[in-house]
């Protein structure tokens, strides 16, 4: 026999139409139950009276009563569709207002403040909720003249200016019972990921997806499956000394934001993923800006090679498959990292001009097409000359590989390594560097640097992000 | 909406719909008590859904309606102090006492269906 002590004696029940199919959910009462009869609805409590959500046992028990809105000292909730539930709260002494929730006590939502507000209420109820989540009720107060109870539907059609993520548990993006205010989020609405928990959680994307901004303060995945995520804002990843923030982003489909945050408590991970900033549109001008702050945050992560930020949270783009390489030298031979350049150099046609690709690749892929060879080289050729960029603030797509803002033999090392483990010819090298327009001593340096490399043996494929890199890149003129 | 196809009925009232079917109460002079009531949206073909072959239940209170199934309590004493939850699919005859017989409870009541299945909660049930 199911349920817990209690002195109130009354306990709420479930039937399947017999007298003998009976289940004791515990104390309280029962006021209703979901069409496909997975939820169930009531009140508990002794003293207090607490909205309950029941998964049709007294062990599924889960208290309603919120905890994000204030005030409310008794609550009950009386219908359910399944998804969300609806009901009412007293505020104060006596006055009811009508809630609805999605299945936890934080995802409360006062449905009086959205009453119209050239009206004054003063008390109102929800009964009932709809397949569409269209909710039904009343409401007590004056209104166009006229001071009475009003009948209300609540409809699910009007669009919030931002939602947030109603609890930390695994759920599709887009679903509307998964954000407190019953939908998903769009191109005009801003995403928060702020459940106040630090139990990481994934959110899977099954078809392309947006937001106006995205602010990440609990420790999320979002799990694209190949989808793209765009956020013409601001991705913010804030979090705090007391509980870092962080966003792993992870499939084939790629993340285009308007800009990137990451406080000194967050860390964006990108596995082996892409990400696109774009930082204005198409019509606007060349801004060095944003590649400077992404290298920033990529020089963090990198942490010397190892890939995890240091091991603490840093305000760093980490990427853990390269982390994983870093340690193990599998599957990339210890050769994966994270690139960026300003598509004003690299001239991807795929992309915004003025955007910052991120991606996983290998050390040394200059022009960010997944593959190191002599073009890459070229690259390196050119930054190692004195091309773009000044001392101390040059950027990989011109061969600043260990993210330094210098271009030297170290990157060459980086980029050697690479090319060799791709199955690079040397002697193509050798070629490349007599005929280069390097002087005689450093000709030779680089000569003896290859000598001492080994014929390749190995090879492995980059996985990634399935941005399409599309011929040779281009050198921005300035 | 006093229904007028009985004609026994003082007041009545609607406590529940799922938009097709109403269900409430009526409250009857002779025999004394309230009665369970069914509705399908006029007052001309009012069913009443008091029990005709539960022993001892004289009155009836129905709370909840879906997809043609009917839930609410039936009482065998005057002041409701012991009552039984029930089912009905549209007749009295159809009634079914859903009083608990797998848990002890001197009282019950059903206050929702969804068609399939019916909550409630009960009274002085044992707690193991």
């Amino acid at each position: 026999m199911e349920g817990a002590p209690n002195s109130d004696n009354n306990s709420a029940l479930l039937w399947n139409g017999t007298a003998n199919s009976a289940v004791n959910l515990g104390q309280g009462e029962a006021f209703g139950i979901s069409p496909n009869g997975l939820q169930v609805v009531g009140q508990t409590g002794l003293g207090n009276i607490n909205a309950v959500l029941w998964y049709g046992t007294s062990h599924t028990f889960v208290n309603l009563n919120p905890t994000s809105l204030a005030g409310f000292g008794n609550s009950y909730a009386v219908a359910t569709n399944g998804a969300q539930q609806v009901g009412y709260g007293v505020f104060g002494f006596d006055s009811d207002e009508a809630l609805v929730w999605s299945g936890t006590a934080r995802s409360a939502q006062n449905l009086q403040n959205l009453l119209p507000s050239t009206g004054t209420w003063i008390s109102s109820n929800a009964y009932s909720i709809d397949a569409n989540g269209d909710i039904f009720g009343t409401a007590y107060g004056t209104y166009d003249g006229m001071t009475g109870t009003f009948s209300v539907e609540w409809m699910q059609s009007s669009t919030p200016t931002s939602v947030s993520w109603n609890s930390p548990a695994d759920g599709n993006w887009g679903f509307g019972s998964q954000w407190t205010q019953l939908t998903s989020p769009t191109a005009a609405t801003n995403a928060n990921f702020n459940t106040g928990s630090s139990t990481p959680y994934t959110v899977a994307l099954t078809t392309n997806a947006s937001a106006a901004s995205l602010t990440v303060q609990d420790n999320v995945t979002i799990q694209n499956g190949g989808n793209a995520l765009v956020v013409p804002g601001a991705l913010s990843i804030t979090g705090s000394a007391s509980q870092p923030a962080s966003l792993t982003l992870s499939g084939a489909g790629i993340t285009t934001v308007g800009s990137l945050n990451i406080s000194t408590y967050g860390k964006l991970d990108i596995t082996n993923t892409a990400v696109v900033i774009q930082y204005d549109s198409n019509s606007g001008s060349f801004n060095p800006a944003t590649e400077l702050q992404i290298r920033n945050y990529i020089k963090n992560g990198f942490d010397g090679g190892s890939w995890d930020g240091g091991g603490s949270v840093n305000g760093a783009i980490v990427s853990s498959v390269a982390a994983e390489d870093a340690s193990s030298g599998e599957p990339y031979g210890g050769d994966s990292a994270i690139g960026y350049a300003d598509n004003n150099d690299l001239g991807n046609s795929s992309l915004p001009t003025n955007s910052v690709l991120v991606r996983f690749t290998y050390y040394g892929d200059a022009d960010l097409n997944g593959v190191v060879n002599l073009n890459d080289f070229d690259d390196w050729l050119y930054g190692y000359n004195g091309g773009l960029g000044t001392a101390g603030d040059v950027n990989w797509s011109v061969g600043d590989f260990d993210y330094d803002g210098y271009v030297t033999l170290n990157d060459f090392d980086l980029w050697l390594a690479s090319y060799t483990s791709g199955n690079g010819s040397l002697g193509t090298l050798d070629h490349a560097i007599d005929a280069s327009t390097l002087s005689t001593s450093q000709k030779t340096e680089l000569l003896g640097i290859v000598s001492s490399v080994p014929e390749p043996a190995s090879f492995s494929f980059l996985a990634g992000g399935s941005i399409a890199l599309l011929g040779r890149r281009r050198r921005r003129v300035e | 909406m006093t229904p007028t196809n009985l004609d026994t009925f003082d007041e009545s009232g609607i406590i529940g719909t799922d938009g097709a079917e109403q269900v409430g109460e009526g409250d009857s002079p002779q025999p004394l008590g309230f009665h369970a009531l069914l509705w399908n949206g006029s007052v001309d073909n009012v069913v009443d859904l008091t029990p005709t072959d539960l022993p001892g239940v004289t009155q009836a209170v129905a709370y909840g309606v879906s997809n043609n199934q009917q839930v609410g309590y039936g009482s065998v004493s005057i002041d409701f102090s012991a009552n039984h939850a029930l089912l009905w699919n549209g007749t009295a005859a159809s009634a079914v006492d859903l009083s608990p017989t797998n848990i002890s409870m001197s009282s019950s009541e059903a206050l929702a269906t969804n068609g399939n299945e019916q909550v409630g909660y009960g009274r002085g049930s044992e707690f193991g």
